[in-house]
């Protein structure tokens, strides 16, 4: 008799890939219950991502989006038992999936989508605690690091992406990009009473999020912001950024104790 | 029935198409049961939840712990149940026997595990450890099956009643799933009842099949059918009341509809509760 943690194990696999794991017959899985399951897991997986990727689908089209979806879940097992954490890897999948390739803004638009969604269930923001600033003298606050909130992400693209979103949201009056190449976009990913938004950033202020966001210091980040804009308004940016309440954490240098 | 501190009436499973009706409407109901994870981890549903729990008794029904699983409970999974579970004080929080993941891969379904002495061992010790973070007992609700390990041991009501005795959780007892077991795979019902320890059963589940090839499966897609309603009252008959559930998970209906679904409930509660004043 198959062990039940080799019994379970078997059971998973001849659900989630079938065309690899045709169960062995001393398993004692029915034909019909095992279709009930796969059939289960295809369109629940399918349907979680057509949950997640609403402008994707409308992008593709549904029919499109479905078949496009039923690859991903081929190549991509879930690894959480919370759906929502379900595909993460979507854009970069959709940068390698041939039948796209004359679509070369899905990947981007798509890497946005999911931290929409990301956002729309992330943890509510605690608020950076200022009085760490204190302990350290001003000329030496380039070395802080500032964490951006986890309802807040910023995106870069090649590619009018925010424009693209807000032209495929309810009611959003933005029309479509007038044109797709030569138009690179960062996007802005905030939540707001629930409500996630997102903005497009002018490029200094796009360079700064950036560079927060991959966690870098102050300086850096102010350093990468004026290479693009040398009239950048750190103070301003900051004030908003407190403001708005897209900053988690300030966190001094590696060896001062706050 | 000390895992719970849900009233012994009817109630429904919360979805979101009728988040904001109840919450404008305020239907006259027992309590209200969610999914768990739909309020990981903050935002907007989580807000919406808070707002609910103030009006009606809430209980927290998890779908993807998968403590029946050869593996320990997922711990960012069990971490957010928690933050949750804190936040909202429920007054029930339960989840599904059942087998979801290995340690390369998660089902998001809830699949059967083999019955044996050496599961029972892993599963108490998932079940423990959940109680243990959550800092609270939980209901395990019985599974509607379409496939089942050759080499049982006991049967599911025998690992359960054994559960209960190991780790001191409670029983969420499913009469749909009980009845879609007994047409698809023989299961005897009334066994499976009869070895569960009545006062372990904090929560009865009610919900409607469809049929797939020659199979029924428990879609949550249609009304309670009579043959679970006869067993429902038989079971109200046998245990005395308990909390029940309308669950409606697809094609969900107008909220009317659902109401009066567990205004079924209600009313076989009553009459029960008639008997035992007469």
């Amino acid at each position: 008799m198959t062990s039940w943690t080799d019994w379970s194990s078997a059971l998973l696999e001849a659900i989630a890939d079938p065309e690899r794991h045709a169960p062995s017959a001393n398993l004692g899985l029915s034909a019909a219950g095992l279709a009930v399951y796969r059939n289960n897991y295809r369109v629940g997986l399918i349907d979680t991502l057509a949950y997640a990727y609403p402008v994707l689908g409308q992008l593709v089209g549904e029919e499109f989006f479905r078949a496009l979806a039923r690859e991903y879940v081929k190549h991509h097992a879930s690894h959480s038992g919370n759906l929502h954490r379900y595909g993460a890897a979507l854009g970069d999948f959709l940068d390698s999936f041939e039948h796209v390739r004359h679509l070369p803004y899905l990947a981007d638009v798509a890497r946005l989508e999911w931290r929409v969604h990301h956002s729309y269930y992330a943890a509510d923001s605690t608020t950076p605690d200022l009085a760490v600033l204190a302990t350290l003298e001003p000329e030496r606050w380039g070395e802080l690091r500032f964490e951006l909130a986890d309802d807040v992400a910023v995106v870069a693209s090649s590619w009018p992406i925010a424009t693209l979103w807000l032209a495929h949201q309810p009611d959003s009056g933005v029309p479509l990009p007038e044109r797709l190449g030569d138009s690179a976009e960062t996007a802005l990913v905030t939540r707001s009473a629930g409500t996630v938004s997102v903005e497009r950033l002018d490029s200094a202020p796009a360079a700064f999020l950036l560079a927060l966001q991959q966690g870098v210091t102050l300086e850096a980040a102010t350093d990468a912001a004026l290479r693009l804009g040398p009239s950048f308004d750190l103070q301003a940016l900051l004030g908003q950024l407190l403001q708005r309440n897209l900053l988690s954490s300030i966190t001094l240098p590696a060896g001062e104790l706050p | 029935m000390t895992q719970t501190r849900l009233p012994c009436r009817a109630g429904i499973g919360l979805r979101a198409p009728h988040y904001q009706q109840v919450l404008q409407q305020q239907p006259e109901l027992g309590w209200v049961e969610v999914h768990s994870e739909n309020f990981f981890d903050g935002g907007l549903p989580l807000a919406m939840l808070h707002r609910v729990a103030e009006r009606y008794p809430l209980s927290l029904h998890g779908v993807g712990l998968g403590l029946g699983s050869p593996q320990r409970p997922e711990a960012r999974h069990l971490a957010s149940l928690r933050r949750l579970v804190d936040a909202l004080d429920p007054a029930a929080v339960s989840e599904h026997l059942c087998l979801n993941h290995s340690a390369t891969r998660f089902v998001n379904d809830l699949l059967p595990l083999p019955y044996t002495r050496d599961a029972l061992e892993a599963v108490s010790a998932h079940v423990a450890e959940t109680q243990d973070a959550l800092r609270r007992p939980i209901l395990l609700e019985n599974l509607s099956s379409y496939v089942e390990y050759p080499g049982n041991e006991m049967h599911e009501g025998e690992f359960l009643a054994e559960l209960v005795k190991r780790t001191g959780c409670g029983i969420l007892l499913d009469l749909n799933n009980l009845y879609v077991n007994q047409v698809n795979l023989g299961t005897d019902v009334d066994a499976v009842i009869a070895a569960l320890p009545p006062d372990a059963i904090g929560e009865i589940h009610l919900a409607g099949y469809s049929e797939r090839d020659g199979l029924l499966v428990d879609t949550h897609s249609q009304p309670v059918y009579a043959a679970v309603w006869q067993l429902y009252r038989d079971t109200v008959a046998r245990l005395g009341p308990r909390p029940t559930l309308i669950e409606w998970d697809i094609d969900i209906p107008s909220l009317d509809v659902l109401c009066g679904e567990a205004a079924k409930a209600q009313a076989i509660l009553q009459e029960r509760h008639h008997d035992l004043v007469d």
